[in-house]
């Protein structure tokens, strides 16, 4: 699992990014960020040395 | 035929009428917007009623055809478009106060192919704000009810699109689809909806919400008018760097070949993901399955893992480009969103750049692994959603519902493959319930071809709601 925030954390790094928030924003959108957190350590388990993010993405054809 | 009768025909029932004498463009057009003067005060499909534009459109297309200028399947039809697509002269808001008074000063591409095509825009609809957001409630519109219980949430983000054709106050209409923008509104109001492959439809001038995963399609009542629509606005458009440069099929004449040999995989794992998928959900999809089993598709269980985890990539890569597009108006104008959407979109402030990157790298690799089950199969089959439609008030109370259910959805938008939701049973509550069918890259043709035997073969989209009038 990833490491859980805090509400202080939070709050710093928003403003970091200049986006300032109340206590009430950043409590409401602490479990959203602890599920973007969550997402990200599940897909990186996906993430193997040979794949490469495409520049422009495409859907394979195959015949 | 009766008012409800006209109403509820389709494109292709309503094109041989325009040109056997039965219906003309304008008795149609104004019969819809009857309707939508006597029901859309309950649905809120409509955001922009354009009337006036509607019955010129009309009145030119019942000349053209008068002088035996024929623009095909689509001319004189009433139609309607989701609040993104950008409309010359005519608001276009993506349902949001941030671009309240935008009026755009030139047509999406795909706007464009539809008025060459003949059709009577009606107007724009309500939908998810800028395709992100929930049915909120403080948004400046409000949000589209489901016509088959009007307590109950559409489904989105293309709400409007759904509410509007399940009240059979248009016949055609365009979403979008980023994570299912298109099929879940199918899924939940009982038509059809066609998420086509990544780049076959342009999104130019269509208000973006995540560049590499946001796909334009049509939505209508049954298949073969998505098949109409989708031949309309398929085709390469230089200006949409993501256009594929490939030839569009003849969508409409693929509908009528034989489903022998087809083999279809069902990822069934995935169906119990978190907390699964309602029984009657899957009652109604294993009752599909055998429809197209008895119309010669062989099917065969897959591993659905791949499918089920595609959701974490999708939802960061969603995330980052989002606010990639809304970082400047985001900090400036804040107030201007809805709180849901506003909270939605600061997510992605919070995702490094290696976040984004491993998200894009393991997509790589699902596409790989996702086009292998390709290998072995025309089809991929499941329910289109894990629930029927909620009311608004159980979906506020639980906004987190939708992750602890499956997706069914994201897995094609993250591979770029065709996926449709076609309706496939209701519920003992009378809510509906849709098929998804995907296929391989570009080959709609055999997606709908399946789509559309199915519905041949079944009466659900003969179905609709009781509004009353």
């Amino acid at each position: 699992m990833a490491d859980k925030l805090t509400l202080d954390e939070v709050k710093a790094m928003a403003a970091q990014k200049g986006l300032p928030l109340s206590d009430e924003e950043a409590a409401r959108l602490l479990p959203a960020l602890q599920r973007s957190r969550m997402a990200v350590q599940m897909l990186r388990t996906h993430v193997t040395p040979g794949l490469e993010p495409r520049p422009v993405f495409a859907p394979e054809v195959r015949p | 035929m009766t008012a409800a009768g006209v109403l509820a025909l389709s494109i292709a029932e309503l094109a041989q009428q325009y040109r056997t004498g039965g219906l003309s463009p304008v008795e149609v057009t104004q019969a819809c917007l009857d309707r939508i003067a006597a029901v859309d005060g309950r649905l809120q499909a409509f955001i922009t009623l354009t009337a006036d534009r509607a019955l010129a459109q009309a009145r030119t297309a019942q000349d053209e055809l008068a002088h035996g200028v024929d623009r095909g399947p689509l001319q004189g039809v009433p139609f309607a478009l989701k609040d993104l697509y950008a409309t010359k002269g005519i608001r276009t808001t993506a349902h949001s106060k941030v671009l309240l008074d935008w009026v755009p000063d030139a047509d999406a591409f795909v706007t464009g192919r539809l008025y060459a095509a003949g059709i009577a825009l009606l107007g724009k609809l309500a939908m998810h704000e800028f395709a992100f957001g929930f049915s909120g409630v403080d948004t400046p519109f409000p949000p589209a009810r489901n016509p088959w219980n009007t307590e109950c949430v559409t489904g989105g983000s293309s709400s409007g699109s759904g509410a509007a054709l399940a009240g059979l106050e248009c016949y055609g209409s365009l979403g979008s689809d980023t994570g299912g923008s298109i099929r879940n509104p199918a899924h939940l109001c009982g038509i059809v909806g066609l998420k086509p492959t990544y780049g076959l439809v342009s999104r130019a001038g269509v208000v973006p919400l995540s560049w590499s995963l946001d796909h334009c399609g049509p939505m209508a009542r049954t298949v073969e008018d998505c098949a109409i629509i989708l031949q309309a606005i398929a085709g390469h458009d230089p200006q949409d760097p993501a256009s594929a440069n490939v030839a569009a099929s003849d969508y409409r004449a693929a509908l009528g070949g034989s489903l022998r040999g087809l083999r279809a995989a069902i990822p069934r794992s995935w169906f119990g993901e978190g907390e699964g998928t309602d029984p009657e959900v899957l009652a109604a999809f294993d009752a599909a399955v055998a429809v197209l089993v008895d119309a010669g598709v062989q099917v065969h269980e897959v591993d659905g893992a791949d499918f089920e985890a595609a959701r974490y990539p999708n939802m960061t890569i969603l995330s980052a480009e989002a606010y990639s597009y809304h970082e400047v108006t985001i900090r400036e104008r804040p107030q201007d969103y809805s709180a849901g959407v506003r909270n939605r979109i600061r997510e992605g402030a919070f995702l490094s750049a290696a976040d984004y990157l491993a998200a894009q790298r393991a997509r790589t690799g699902f596409i790989r692994r996702i086009q292998a089950v390709f290998d072995g199969a025309d089809l991929v089959l499941s329910p289109a959603g894990p629930r029927t439609a909620a009311t608004f008030e159980a979906t506020l109370a639980d906004p987190g519902m939708a992750n602890r259910t499956p997706s069914y959805t994201n897995a094609f938008n993250l591979t770029g493959l065709p996926a449709i939701s076609v309706p496939c049973g209701l519920s003992r509550a009378g809510l509906p319930i849709g098929l998804q069918i995907a296929g391989r890259a570009f080959a709609e043709a055999t997606v709908l071809r399946a789509a559309h035997v199915y519905q041949r073969a079944t009466a659900w989209h003969t179905q609709h709601p009781d509004l009353g009038v």
